[in-house]
């Protein structure tokens, strides 16, 4: 396939009021896949506010073309925007166009992803962390077994190609400025035409200090902290000495001392921060690829033989009971 | 009459033993086999709307390339009334929309349906994508990521995860409700579970039997190229003594420039 005859249209995501960092990771890396690149964002539920407008100048500098903000109505988004993707699959292709869709491995990335691929009758490539085009296809890269080994797959065939990407595996880089159009839809007859859910009520829990997925430092805990009093009184207690976002192993949010908007891991965020500090956690292979590439990783375990401590660049072999409560009041001296 | 629930489950390798691939990239099967973890979750929720409901059936899936069926009988052992394996050598190479067909066949098999459950994400292959596709292909909706569910009469209720805390949502049944783990404590089979999974219904079907078109699938559109070790990250420095800990922290910290 070759980029200039290439439609590249992607799944943006708005995050807390903003548009969410994969968005601009998807559309830098569309610009090395295709030529015209487009922007799907339901601006539905609690996204009615937001200012589509002020998110095209600001997708136009990433080198987008054109953002449509789709208003998908009450239930979850997923079908109704993969409804309208595939009339944009559909109108490209009759135009004579290849087309690669792009969505973020997030709750709304997957299930759009998912419709879209029975829409279109087309396989999808989960979990990519890289794509690259091929003389009649697409090469899709991903990490398997926790990240120790590298895959590659080849998807050939028929348009369109559609890939789940995985957040911060692409670096996102401005381009030089493009003049990004605003198309609005609704999605109506589409989710009609199909099944449709209701949200009927949206609790959001505050966290306070910096987004675990943007934190320069993430601290984390696991089972090894012994209880969730431990947790508020050590790494949260650590996290605002320090200004770090805090996280957590699946362990802990399953037991329900944290919530899982915390959890660090395959089903869970990736982070890629410059200092990761893992408290009381194994390593377990889940764990290691949402983690795996920050830039330094400190890690304190009781057990020597923790594989988490194969990652580690500081391996502190040591209670956290012990450790932690020393390490905050060094730093709060420290301030002082 | 009661609910009449399918649940997906996929049956593994287990994940306590270090996975591998044979030479055709596939995933390495000759060891032990068990039921997903993930899945045990879906298992424990259909459980218990049967009992909230008062009578119902649960059937579990599962596609296998092997004929196992280890795993779907620690599902029986636990509960669930019958089972149904799909396996095909034909589908060794199957993909996520071609798994998601196969086990749509399945459940088209078992008439009126009110409640299709799986898990969010398996623990091997981890497409997580499944659920939604039988959705789609069923022209139901797809509530993903449920942390509880609750069915009152032909209405579904869930709690579901979202970016910024837990949304609540309702749709009408028949639905697919994919449930992420630890939303509740899975039963251990206890030893009359274990008796009585022995002689409930397992039927092991082939393609042909569900009279799915294997050319439908397009199972060769994709193909793994290559497979290799992922950049290695070096383990560092080790501090095994105490006392000196959080100093050697802090120090490494002032190395970075993050303080
Ligand atoms: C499909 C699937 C998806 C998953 N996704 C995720 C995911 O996204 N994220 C995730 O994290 N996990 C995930 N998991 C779970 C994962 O396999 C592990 O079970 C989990 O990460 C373990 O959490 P933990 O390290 O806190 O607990 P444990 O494995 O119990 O480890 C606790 C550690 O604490 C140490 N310790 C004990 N006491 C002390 C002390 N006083 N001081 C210091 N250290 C101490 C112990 O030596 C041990 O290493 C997933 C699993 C599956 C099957
Ligand atoms: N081969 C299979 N047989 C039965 N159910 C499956 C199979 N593969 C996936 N599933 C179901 O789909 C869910 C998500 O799996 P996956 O899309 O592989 O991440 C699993 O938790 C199962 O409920």
């Amino acid at each position: 396939m070759e980029a200039q005859n290439i439609d590249v249209i992607f799944v943006g995501e708005i995050s807390n009021g903003a548009l969410a960092s994969h968005t601009f990771e998807i559309a830098s890396l569309a610009r090395k896949l295709g030529s015209s690149i487009k922007c799907v964002l339901s601006v539905s539920n609690s996204n009615s506010t937001f200012d589509v407008d002020a998110a095209s100048v600001q997708l136009g500098e990433y080198g987008v073309n054109e953002l449509h903000g789709v208003d998908c109505g009450k239930g979850l988004c997923g079908y109704g925007l993969a409804g309208y993707i595939n009339r944009m699959c559909e109108s490209a292709q009759s135009n004579s166009k290849d087309v690669i869709v792009v969505g973020p491995a997030s709750y709304l990335g997957r299930d759009v992803l998912a419709h879209l691929s029975v829409f279109a009758d087309r396989n999808v490539l989960a979990n990519a962390i890289d794509i690259d085009l091929d003389s009649d296809g697409i090469v899709t890269t991903h990490m398997i077994f926790g990240g120790s080994k590298v895959l590659k797959a080849k998807s050939s065939g028929t348009s369109p190609q559609l890939v789940i990407l995985r957040p911060k595996s692409i670096s996102a880089q401005a381009d030089s400025a493009t003049q990004c159009s605003v198309v609005r839809a609704q999605a109506g007859d589409l989710i009609e035409a199909g099944a449709s859910s209701e949200i009927i009520n949206s609790e959001i829990t505050q966290s306070d200090g910096p987004a675990l997925d943007e934190a320069t430092i993430v601290i984390s805990g696991g089972r090894g902290l012994g209880s969730q009093e431990n947790y508020e009184k050590l790494i949260v207690g650590c996290a605002n000495e320090l200004g770090a976002a805090t996280g957590a192993s699946r362990a802990i949010v399953d037991a329900g001392w944290v919530p899982y908007s915390k959890q660090v891991g395959q089903t869970g965020k990736t982070v890629k921060p410059q200092v990761y500090i893992a408290c009381g956690i194994s390593g377990a292979t889940q764990h290691l690829v949402g983690m795996k590439g920050s830039k330094n990783i400190i890690a304190i375990n009781t057990d020597d033989q923790a594989p988490i401590f194969s990652v580690a660049d500081l391996g502190i072999v040591a209670d956290v009971n012990v450790v932690m409560p020393e390490l905050i009041e060094k730093l709060k001296n420290l301030k002082s | 009459m009661g609910i009449n629930i399918a649940v997906l489950v996929k049956q593994i390798p287990d994940p306590s033993v270090e996975g591998s691939l044979d030479s055709s990239f596939r995933f390495n099967r000759s060891g032990k086999i068990v039921l997903d973890e993930a899945d045990l979750y879906g298992v424990e929720i259909a459980l218990s709307l049967v009992e909230s409901a008062g009578e119902g059936k649960i059937t579990v899936i599962s596609m296998v390339p092997d004929g196992e069926t280890t795993g779907v009988r620690t599902a029986l052992a636990m509960g669930a009334d019958e089972a149904i394996v799909i396996s095909d050598s034909a589908l060794e190479n199957s993909h996520a929309l071609a798994t998601a067909k196969v086990l749509n066949a399945a459940i088209d098999t078992l008439g009126d349906i009110d409640l299709i459950i799986s898990g969010t994400e398996s623990s091997d292959g981890y497409t997580g994508t499944i659920p939604a596709q039988i959705g789609g292909l069923r022209n139901i909706s797809a509530l993903t990521f449920a942390t509880s569910v609750e069915v009152n009469g032909d209405e579904i209720q869930i709690r579901r995860q979202s970016n910024e805390g837990i949304d609540t949502l309702k749709a009408s049944l028949p639905a697919v409700v994919s449930v992420t783990a630890g939303v509740v404590e899975p039963r251990y089979p206890n030893f009359k579970g274990i008796m009585a999974a022995k002689s409930k219904p397992v039927s092991v079907k082939s393609l042909s039997d569900l009279g799915v078109d294997f050319e439908s699938l397009n199972i060769d559109s994709q193909s793994v190229i290559s497979i290799d070790d992922a950049p290695n990250r070096q383990a560092g420095v080790r501090i095994e003594d105490p006392s000196i800990a959080a100093d050697k922290i802090i120090e490494y910290l002032q190395g970075t420039g993050v303080l």
